[in-house]
């Protein structure tokens, strides 16, 4: 009795052992793990580029492309190109090219929403195709360009966009998607420049490094880049780059008369590392008078980049969402044919020097 | 006709607060959000409340129900409507328990395919998964409970894992708050009770819990069992609701699982996969005590053994499972599992109640007048 009972657990279990080996599986060998994918319109057709690293041969990575008329076979014809399957299961990094960007995403980003295998990812753009961009980074290391877009956003004055930011401007209403963007620069090297502001699917413009410094400040959390500005009081004259350590901004919509008003008010923690010939900030003076300038330049560029947003007709900073928030009778058509057109703003910045370095200030 | 259960089969009061809260917890909470925010939107953590508030209510009723006369449903049955009636009735409320081991099972089957193994078959984790299950609910009660002992423990620490989308919420999602009518946030509320059945189950193994002959134990534990339910459900959907725009929430079906792929360690970039399967443990329960619950049913009313019941049960709800092919039927199947659970615990559990109570007067009266 008690080795019938036992036989039969024992079955029990050989069974389940077994049966998990109709698991379907892939051995890492005999992937193609993509790192990073491309996508660009061509001839009227989709067309992808993607980079897997070859850890089979030890060699560098390889760039395959295919078209196809929808996302979707895309992958198919890819697949008929390489000797392994596709895996977008470690998938790093995506870019849309220039004249995608400008035809409509919406077919791409659709697939990518339904696709349960994309992680959190980084997506960009890139001037022209992404073709340019995914070669260079083929004798680079695997993760290069990914590190590369992470230390950007890390420390370099780039807003965070990933796949979850996407989501949320991209679904969302009362506010528009961005992304940075990528070229290649004169002497072949990657390089971030500024980034695209889309209406709806498309791209309609870009902003230089600078401008999507100030988006940075105007929208996350995270404030860590250089602002540089030219001082020019008095006697004092010179271009100064000055290091903002972390932050807060305030957004408000609150009525003027007839016209609503977008109220900002940004306080940065600012570390000093160079100075211009003669400010010295030992002297009261200087230093109120140097915080004056700069807080009057961050703001006037603030306001003078939410003005180019305007009259382009697209709110990356999300305006709409925060007029929402008390409006319980929002429709997004109204506010944006309406409201933001006549919209005023108001950038208000607060400076507090937290340090100026280990080295003798006077100079 | 109360049942007698001998002492080595029971458990400590104290496993009620496992038993209710881990068959609370099944797979709706990786996927509630795109049907709770349809009425109340932004204020849907209110109606979960609401929700946790009135099951709450319906905990109190079933301990008023069970008492030491009539310690389960079949005998409460048996106590209002007599031999036959009662045990139809009891068979109704046994097919009601096997839909809802079979949804959950289902649910999750369907969450592997969608989420991990895109081409494995149904069957194929259905033979998987029910010789588990089988090997599990032949042994017994105590195992079962302590089963959901650690499948509540054991799965605690992906608690830790809201450290992560906490880093991208924006307070702003909730606002405006309180903007709702009470219709609106009734409709939340009802897609809300969803998450919270599976703490009926009670009504079958209320007296394979040991009491002690002074106290109110049982109901204590299990009302800290429905009040863990309720904050652990009210941090998911805040946490949801704070890191999703609503509109986001309408679009992504599976928010939960959408909002664990932020997690990533640098040596492990997609956590959801194990996310996934770590979720098997807190799944297992509310198949196997529903299951269990089915065969008490058949014990109880026909005498048959539960070994061959459970044979069959756990046969026929394989053969269902693999029937299901369409991914519409699967949410059909929900929603009518769904219906049937809010309609047998907020409605007919109460009414039951009120009919005991009246046939209680009335033999109270008979005994007078003798």
């Amino acid at each position: 009795m008690t080795n019938k009972k036992f036989a039969q657990r024992i079955g029990c279990v050989a069974l389940s052992l077994f049966l998990s080996g109709c698991i379907p599986k892939s051995i890492i060998d005999e992937v193609s793990l993509m790192h990073y994918i491309g996508f660009d319109r061509e001839k009227k057709m989709l067309k992808a580029s993607v980079v897997y690293p070859n850890y089979a041969t030890e060699g560098n990575s390889t760039l395959l492309t295919a078209e196809a008329k929808n996302p979707s076979s895309l992958q198919n014809e890819l697949g008929h190109k390489s000797q392994f399957e596709y895996e977008v299961g470690q998938l790093r990094v995506m870019i849309f090219g220039d004249k995608l960007s400008r035809y409509g995403l919406a077919d791409v980003l659709d697939t990518i929403c339904k696709d349960p295998k994309i992680g959190v990812i980084r997506i960009v753009i890139s001037d022209g195709s992404p073709d340019l961009i995914l070669r260079k980074t083929l004798n680079k290391s695997p993760l290069y360009l990914k590190n590369l877009i992470d230390k950007s956003i890390e420390d370099e004055g780039i807003p965070d966009i990933n796949l979850h930011v996407m989501y949320d401007q991209y679904f969302g209403s009362g506010i528009d998607m961005s992304f940075p963007n990528l070229k290649v620069d004169s002497k072949g090297d990657i390089k971030i420049d500024g980034m695209g502001i889309f209406k709806g699917d498309k791209l309609k413009f870009k902003i230089s490094d600078k401008e999507a410094f100030l988006l940075k400040l105007m929208m996350d959390r995270n404030k860590n880049g250089v602002y540089s500005f030219n001082l020019d009081k008095n006697e004092h004259k010179g271009n100064i780059g000055v290091r903002i350590l972390y932050g807060k901004h305030k957004v408000k919509v609150i009525k003027e008369g007839n016209q609503e008003k977008a109220k900002m008010d940004l306080t940065l923690n600012i570390k000093l590392e160079g100075l211009p010939k003669g400010v010295k900030l030992e002297k009261e003076r200087d230093l109120i008078l140097f915080k004056k300038a700069l807080q009057k330049s961050i703001s006037t560029e603030a306001e003078s980049l939410l003005k180019d947003f305007q009259a382009n007709g697209v709110d990356p900073v999300g305006l709409g969402r925060i007029y929402k928030v008390n409006r319980s009778n929002y429709s997004e058509q109204n506010f944006y044919k309406m409201i933001y057109r006549n919209m005023k703003f108001d950038v208000n910045t607060k400076i507090i020097v937290r340090q100026t370095g280990v080295g003798n200030i006077e100079s | 006709m109360k049942v007698n259960v001998e002492k080595h089969f029971q458990v400590s009061a104290f496993f009620t607060f496992f038993l209710i809260h881990s068959s609370q917890t099944g797979v709706g909470i990786l996927n509630f959000q795109n049907q709770v925010i349809k009425g109340a939107e932004q204020d849907a953590w209110i109606s979960l409340i609401i929700t946790g508030v009135i099951t709450h209510i319906i905990l109190y009723i079933i301990f008023k129900l069970l008492d030491e006369e009539n310690n389960d449903l079949v005998a409460v049955h048996h106590y209002c409507f007599g031999k036959t009636m009662g045990n139809i009735l009891s068979v109704l409320a046994m097919i009601y328990f096997w839909l809802a081991s079979l949804t959950v099972l289902r649910a999750y089957i369907e969450v592997i395919q969608i989420w991990v193994y895109p081409t494995i078959k149904t069957w194929q984790l259905c033979i998987v998964f029910g010789l588990t299950f089988y090997y599990l609910i032949k042994s017994g009660f105590r195992t079962l409970s302590g089963f959901s002992f650690w499948g509540v423990v054991l799965p605690s620490f992906l608690f830790f894992l809201i450290y992560f989308p906490m880093k991208h919420t924006n307070y702003i999602y909730l606002l405006p708050a309180f903007s709702h009518s009470l219709s609106e946030l009734f409709i939340s509320s009802k897609a809300f009770s969803l998450l919270f059945l599976g703490f009926e189950w009670i009504v079958i193994y209320y007296p394979f819990i040991r009491r002690n002959p002074n106290s109110k134990n049982i109901s204590k534990w299990a009302y800290f069992g429905n009040l863990y339910t309720i904050i652990v459900y009210l941090i998911v959907t805040l946490i949801s609701f704070l890191y999703f725009n609503q509109e986001v929430l309408q679009q992504l079906p599976w928010a939960t699982l959408m909002m664990v792929k932020i997690v990533h360690f640098s040596f492990l970039e997609r956590f959801e996969y194990a996310f996934i399967f770590i979720w098997l443990l807190v799944v297992i329960s509310p198949i196997c005590i529903s299951l269990w619950a089915c065969t008490r049913i058949i014990k109880r009313t026909f005498s048959i053994p539960p070994k061959a019941s459970l044979k069959m049960l756990l046969l026929a709800e394989m053969i269902a499972a693999i029937s299901l092919q369409e991914f519409k039927s699967i949410d059909h199947l929900i929603n009518l599992t769904s219906k049937v659970g809010i309609g047998f615990v907020y409605l007919y559990l109460p009414l039951l109640l009120i009919i005991k109570l009246i046939k209680n007067n009335f033999i109270k009266n008979r005994l007078n007048k003798i």
